[in-house]
């Protein structure tokens, strides 16, 4: 199986059907079209997203589900809606798809998770998409609870 | 922050050379229009946002704070996982 080494995470396996195409790249990141979803037993539930194309951009997210159950946003029609998917509602806890939030990990002060934007990723037709969401119902540096009702900062 | 009232059809000069445009009013929505030369980008507040916090998220460098946080979030997580993890291929 190829493998990717990639800072900070070290050197993993991965197969065909961990790649996902990503056609309009991510935010400040938009040229990169191939990422593959890698978990290891050690860091679940945290999935890595890392770059095919430049393993050095690597991302930690974890599931939206774990972080707010009723996490969900509506696509609507003549809005700007991600080539690969349809206008409708989108949910953490139910559909085909994953959603995934994107963390902050600084080296001070709390970690956060943009729900702005989640990663949907769907796994049969091996899409993946950061769909940037409007209006104020989520917040770009979520923190993590507890770390951020007075825990340890990481 | 500057706060202006504009109706459908108004419009606010930014530096002698941006402007902006009210196009449509619907119910809480608001078209607006933007004209600027080139070299300025203009671009929803969530997207400058997401390329902002994109850049600092791919910077993290240890994965020690990692794995205090993965203790923190398995204590957190909700009794159902199912959705935990992407289902196999």
């Amino acid at each position: 199986m190829p493998t990717l080494t990639t800072p900070g995470l070290g050197q993993f396996e991965y197969r065909d059907a961990d790649v996902f195409t990503f056609p309009e790249g991510l935010p400040s990141f938009e040229t990169l079209r191939f990422f593959v979803l890698a978990q290891t037993p050690e860091f679940a539930p945290f999935v890595f997203l890392v770059s095919l194309e430049r393993p050095a951009v690597r991302f930690v997210c974890a599931p939206v589900v774990l972080l707010d159950r009723n996490y969900r946003f509506e696509l609507l029609p003549g809005e700007l809606i991600p080539d690969g998917l349809e206008p409708g509602q989108y949910s953490a806890a139910s559909g085909p798809h994953i959603l995934l939030a994107i963390l902050t990990l600084p080296e001070h002060g709390p970690p956060t998770a943009n729900l702005v934007a989640p990663v949907l990723i769907h796994p049969a037709r091996r899409l993946g998409v950061q769909v940037i969401l409007g209006g104020s119902a989520y917040s770009h540096v979520t923190p993590l609870t507890p770390l951020s009702a007075g825990g340890a900062p990481c | 922050m500057l706060v202006f009232r504009r109706k459908v059809g108004d419009g606010v000069i930014i530096d002698g050379r941006i402007e902006v445009q009210v196009l449509e009013v619907s119910g809480s929505r608001v078209k607006l229009g933007f004209s600027a030369p080139p070299e300025v980008t203009v671009m929803r507040k969530e997207l400058f946002l997401t390329q902002q916090e994109n850049r600092r998220a791919a910077a993290f460098r240890a994965t020690e704070n990692l794995a205090r946080l993965v203790t923190v979030l398995r204590t957190h997580a909700p009794e159902d996982t199912s959705r935990a993890e992407p289902p196999p291929a």
